[in-house]
């Protein structure tokens, strides 16, 4: 009899016990909301981020990994309207059938933020500026149909996204990622009263300048002093590899994105351990890490990039690019060639002044172009170089080649320019010490002496 | 009443148990339910949004009205993740919606009545901008039909809803063959009607046939595909081609082909109308056709064919091929079409050439700047 009671009492305890432990689920909750209550609040306060103090936003938008980013300003609004801007040659394509300059495009269409495995924003209706990037047609080219990524691209084009996971909000940025490719791309917010043309119009002419596909490369100089070669940058899509390292071994490839302040990498590179992404335009035209204040993109001195003998460097010698002694000299230089007896170079007119480097001879070349009908006669007048520093440069006559004994014959005032030309210490500058598309050539001491020369 | 312990302790241990279950349930049944994880079907639209007239015309005209969401802000995810595509233009999307209400949803509506759409309509109608590219054929999809449920649209942004022949045979044949496909979907057509062309169809060929697919009892190419394809574009051109299309059709049908250096003719001559001569084939082309002369009697009967000879401008003589392929085109299409209406009629109470009057009455009438009003005049 009692062993039924104990057996009945220890079924009780195991019972409750059972019973306890069915209620234990009552946990203290995690989220104080359900996941649908939250999801929505959450699609809430994304609409009010985006549509709040003008609802302006800069979008650094990838398509893919081998094209730049663009840059977009978009106007979110609360009626479900998005103004999006941009201004890329793909919108200078559909515009005006032309993809070799860059044009501004704006349009409406209409945005949403959903729960869709998550927080999406979606551009859901078809905006002609911004949607070619995911259209499947064949990205076009200038010579015709495009085969990027190999293969036709008749069904991909670009394969961009106009859906985006909304990862997070930190201060006025927004971070996502395309949802069907997974590029990360960045929203800023711009003042409410900025102008898209305007703003647009200037990265794309900081687009146009930052790089030039004239000079052949450019570094990324590390902290450590380490320099890593930077190829094609012009293009949007740099390769680069470590100074002295073999290129075919070692290189890799970015796209980056130009934007109203400097560019950023679409992903974080690290570079021997130091971490970059984004840099800003400095005041002489090279670019400063963000991230470390430290690494910098910049081209060769200005004094190298004269004596680089791959580039060729003219001066036309027109009133913007001659001043002082070297404007006047060319004048009376070109007023001189009546007095040559050969018919075919009398009254030639000097064009422009030619400056190349011959690594064969180790002399830059001056060569000063006469012209007649549309034959050119080249004067050369050889100089050794010598630079104290990296933006100073003179030069030590050394002798004459081609046309050079005839016009100097001829031309009393040639023999004047080049004694001034190497008697003289020059100043070099230029707008843009890593993109030297111009250099100004002005003697030291007497700046009103000077010769603009043109990369060609 | 004896009551031994053994039962005493017996009824302790059950009241207890009893009393621990009900105290344990009270317990947890104090937890409240927390709002629905499902979206709220009764959304309620928001008439400050820029495209609030055309919400409420689509919730008015399709969701409320036969249980069908008509999607033109195209979530990538209702799509296939396959293909790159793009939303539709939103203008696009209003002319869409309403010029299938008007040439298709009505039509049905009038002739099968709100019930039938409402239980046999697509749930889901999706407007996708771009064209879907196969990467398998790399030849586009002009749309899809997913489980009876689902009608894809595609190309939607190269609409132009102002040319009334485009968009009948850009999209409204779709639309009628999509739907059909569903109905077939829900009830099967008769068997026999896979008999007809049995042995004719080239599922991976037909995009290279041409006019001469007629005379193999087809309607179209794509209707040579398959069966299944062949029944739903017998129906879709039944109600969408006009008469002149329909004869047109009809006339290739009945002809004989023959296939010379990769074209497939449907006449020839002999030069200086000379027997002993080689024969010429004119291709089935607009421009070489064109050139042929035809003299009929006084009942509209053709009596002569005849082209002019180029250097001598007399008339040589055009003859048509022999029909050898031992096919009758136009039995066979007509037959096609025979079942169709026979299924149309028994399956769904349907006349199929009242449904056929119906859409073609509609095409005649057919003004989408009037049909744009039934958006643009919502308050």
């Amino acid at each position: 009899m009692k062993k039924i009671l104990n057996i009945s009492l220890l079924m009780l305890a195991a019972l409750s016990t059972l019973t306890l432990t069915s209620c234990l689920h009552e946990m203290d909750e995690v989220f104080d909301d359900d996941a649908v209550i939250r999801m929505n609040n959450a699609m809430e306060d994304y609409e009010n981020v985006l549509t709040s103090n003008g609802g302006k936003w800069q979008l650094e938008y990838y398509s893919n990994t081998t094209e730049p980013g663009y840059t977009y300003v978009l106007t979110f609004a609360k009626d479900g309207s998005v103004v999006m801007s941009g201004h890329n040659k793909w919108i200078n394509y559909i515009k005006n059938n032309n993809l070799n300059t860059s044009a501004f495009g704006s349009m409406t269409s209409m945005w949403d933020v959903i729960g869709d495995n998550g927080l999406v924003l979606t551009f859901n209706s078809y905006n002609d500026f911004f949607h070619l990037f995911s259209s499947p047609d064949a990205v076009p080219t200038t010579g015709g149909t495009m085969t990027a990524g190999g293969g036709s691209t008749a069904g991909r084009g670009h394969e961009g996204d106009y859906e985006f996971n909304l990862m997070k909000f930190s201060g006025d940025t927004i971070y996502m990622t395309g949802k069907k490719y997974n590029y990360h791309m960045i929203m800023t917010r711009l003042p409410q009263d900025t102008n898209d043309s305007t703003y647009l119009t200037g990265v794309a002419n900081l687009n146009k300048n930052m790089f030039t596909s004239k000079l052949p490369y450019v570094y990324i100089v590390l902290p450590n002093g380490n320099r890593w070669i930077v190829k094609s940058a012009a293009s949007g899509y740099m390769k680069i590899y470590p100074e002295g390292q073999d290129e075919v071994t070692t290189s890799e490839s970015h796209n980056f994105i130009i934007t109203n302040d400097g560019m950023a990498f679409r992903d974080e590179l690290v570079l021997e351990g130091y971490k970059i992404q984004r840099f800003k335009r400095q005041a002489d035209g090279t670019a400063l890490c963000v991230e470390d204040n430290q690494t910098l993109i910049t081209a060769d001195p200005l004094s190298v990039c004269l004596t680089n003998s791959v580039l060729n460097w003219k001066s036309n010698m027109k009133k913007e690019a001659a001043g002082g002694i070297y404007s006047e000299y060319a004048t009376q230089i070109s007023s001189e060639t009546k007095n040559i007896t050969a018919a075919t170079l009398k009254n030639a007119t000097l064009k422009e002044i030619q400056i190349n480097y011959i690594d064969s001879i180790s002399a830059a070349v001056v060569t000063m172009n006469f012209s007649k009908s549309s034959k050119t006669y080249p004067a050369r007048f050889q100089f050794t170089v010598a630079s104290s520093t990296d933006n100073q440069i003179s030069f030590t006559y050394k002798g004459m080649t081609d046309y050079g004994e005839r016009f100097y014959a001829a031309c009393p005032t040639i023999e004047k320019f080049i004694q001034a030309f190497a008697a003289a210490k020059f100043d070099l500058t230029s707008p843009s010490l890593l993109a030297p598309t111009t250099i100004t050539m002005a003697e030291n001491g007497n700046a009103g002496n000077f010769i603009v020369l043109t990369l060609q | 009443m004896y009551i031994t312990m053994k039962k005493i302790q017996y009824y302790i241990s059950a009241l207890l148990l009893v009393g621990f279950v009900a105290m344990s349930m009270s317990s947890c049944s104090e937890e409240k339910l927390g709002p629905t994880i499902f979206p709220d079907e009764d959304e309620v639209l928001d008439p400050t949004a820029t495209t609030y007239k055309l919400d409420k015309y689509l919730k008015e005209n399709y969701l409320d009205k036969y249980n069908l969401t008509f999607l033109y802000k195209m979530p990538d995810v209702s799509a296939n993740m396959n293909y790159n595509l793009v939303p539709a233009r939103y203008e696009n999307a209003l002319d869409l919606a309403v010029t299938c209400q008007y040439l298709w949803f009505e039509p049905y509506e009038a002739l099968g009545g709100i019930d039938f759409l409402k239980t046999y309509s697509p749930r889901i109608i999706l407007l996708v901008g771009s064209q879907a590219i196969s990467s398998a054929t790399r030849q586009p999809v002009d749309g899809l039909t997913e489980g009876g449920v689902k009608i894809t649209l595609f190309n939607v942004n190269s609409m132009d809803a102002t040319n009334k022949d485009a968009m009948n045979e850009n999209y409204f044949h779709t639309m009628h063959r999509e739907f059909a496909n569903i109905l077939r979907q829900n009830k099967t057509y008769p068997t026999e009607f896979n008999t007809v062309s049995v042995g004719h169809y080239v599922p991976s060929e037909w995009r290279e046939r041409g006019n001469e697919i007629n005379s193999a009892g087809f309607v179209s190419k794509y209707a040579s595909s398959e069966s299944s394809v062949d029944f739903a574009e017998t129906i879709a051109c039944y109600i969408v081609f006009t008469d002149q299309q329909w004869d047109d059709m009809l006339a290739y049908a009945a002809c004989g082909w023959h296939k010379d250096k990769n074209k497939y003719c449907r006449y020839y001559y002999y030069p200086d109308n000379d027997m002993t001569k080689d024969i010429v084939y004119i291709p089935n082309t607009e421009d070489d056709e064109k050139k042929i002369n035809v003299v009929r009697d006084d009942f509209g009967i053709v009596v002569q064919r005849y082209i002019y000879d180029g250097t001598t401008h007399s008339r040589i003589t055009v003859y048509p091929v022999e029909d050898e392929d031992g096919i009758n085109g136009v039995e066979a299409i007509e037959k096609k079409v025979q079942y169709a209406r026979q299924w149309f009629r028994e399956a769904w109470g349907i006349d199929l050439d009242a449904l056929r009057d119906e859409v073609r009455a509609r095409q005649d009438a057919y003004n989408i700047e009037e049909l744009r009003k039934r958006v643009y005049d919502i308050q």
